[in-house]
């Protein structure tokens, strides 16, 4: 049968386990491995969907595992005697975050930094005047 | 991308060569094999260049088309090239095969520690959105360029207190490795502050502020301070010799600890993760 997750935790009652708890974690778009505890997605686009799914029998420890929407027989979690999670579908929706930042004070930075630049260029060609050793 | 690899593994055989005909130099005291080991380097070098253009060249071909200076593997082959071009531009003032022998190792390890190090991002990925911007080649240009300036400053600064120590070498050294501490230092420097300001520049443009204590921003001001305090020791206060030499050297450890040590911190992680 079919659950729809979306970030709530689902209970399921199986032979095996009474209040069985199944919960989406995390979510990839476009998954990637780059190392042991580095995944992360490539890109926000949906090319490789990944979800991490964590299991949990009452108050056992609860195990996770990562599904994968284009490769639905890898990793296929099997917890318990005839229980599978697929990964099946996945809607994706996007949100934007804007930040806005007025910087009244900005002009004035630029001047500190063009200074900033002037006074080592002076430097910079003032070396033996200012009674550098020479070789 | 494995043609690229294959050429940065070359520069690398040859900056170690040259650095192993530098060795055989001070052993025997002669001075011919100096040739043979600018030959290396700067054979290295430009093997070192094509493999650096040939992966730039790779990004326009996955479509990305970025400076290939975005991750820490891109950025160790990168600095190894900017130390062998600094060493290139001050041979024709600094002899001393010591300093040679310096510049040739540490532009070999650093170029060949890029593949030692863990999950080393040898593929080309698109960049990140952050670092979209037409800053990114100037503010890692100068910045590599001022670490590269800082590092012959330290060998020099090395060498200095080696033969302070063995009073094998006349005082007349002294004065001329002082002063080419001091340049190398004024030209890092200079070129430091210009990455920091572009830095800051490109910060207010991406993330909206130029300063937030980043571990890797707050690290780039200790080595501006250092630096700074170096140069205004040797003018306004006079000094010279061993003092000098250390705090050369000291700088150069915050250089290293920006550049490499507050990624490996694990309390330390910031927005420069990733390179």
């Amino acid at each position: 049968f079919t659950a729809n997750i979306m970030g709530k935790p689902v209970y399921l009652e199986t032979p095996n386990c009474k209040s069985l708890m199944i919960q989406a974690v995390r979510y990839e778009p476009d998954f990637i491995m780059a190392g042991p505890e580095r995944i992360g997605s490539r890109s926000i686009q949906p090319n490789n969907p990944a979800v991490l799914i964590q299991v949990k029998c009452g108050e056992e420890k609860p195990e996770s595992q990562w599904l994968f929407l284009n490769h639905k027989t890898v990793h296929t979690s099997v917890l318990e005697a005839g229980l599978t999670i697929q990964f099946d579908s996945v809607n994706q929706q996007y949100d934007t975050g804007l930040e806005v930042v007025r910087d009244p004070g900005s002009p004035w930075v630029a001047v500190g930094a063009l200074l900033l630049v002037a006074g080592l260029c002076l430097y910079m060609t003032s070396m033996k005047k200012m009674g550098v050793k020479n070789n | 991308m494995i043609s690229g690899n294959i050429l940065v593994n070359a520069a690398v055989v040859f900056y170690t060569v040259g650095f192993a005909i530098t060795l055989f130099q001070i052993v025997s005291r002669l001075d011919k094999p100096a040739i043979w080991s600018r030959a290396c380097i700067w054979l290295g070098w430009s093997i070192h260049s094509l493999a650096f253009i040939f992966r730039w060249i790779q990004t326009y071909k996955l479509g990305y088309g970025h400076v290939p200076v975005t991750n820490r593997y891109e950025s160790l082959i990168f600095f190894g090239w900017c130390l062998a071009l600094a060493w290139l531009v001050v041979q024709r003032w600094i002899k001393e095969a010591g300093i040679a022998a310096g510049m040739q190792i540490i532009a070999a390890a650093m170029t060949a520690s890029a593949g030692l190090v863990p999950n080393a991002d040898v593929e080309i990925s698109p960049l990140m959105p952050a670092l979209k911007s037409n800053w990114l080649l100037f503010h890692v240009v100068t910045c590599f360029l001022a670490y590269a300036a800082f590092a012959v400053a330290t060998f020099v600064a090395m060498k200095f207190l080696v033969s302070r120590k063995s009073k094998t070498e006349d005082s007349s050294f002294d004065v001329v490795s002082e002063n080419l501490m001091y340049r190398c230092i004024s030209v890092g420097f200079f070129l430091l502050t210009l990455g920091i300001l572009s830095g800051s520049a490109w910060a207010q443009q991406s993330w909206g502020r130029y300063w937030g204590w980043d571990p890797k921003e707050v690290w780039s001001l200790i080595t501006w301070i250092v630096y700074a305090i170096f140069l205004h020791a040797r003018l306004k206060r006079n000094w010279g010799g061993t003092k000098l030499a250390l705090l050369a050297i000291a700088g150069f450890l915050a250089v290293m600890f920006t550049f490499l040590g507050v990624n490996y911190l694990p309390a330390l992680q910031g927005l420069h993760s990733y390179a």
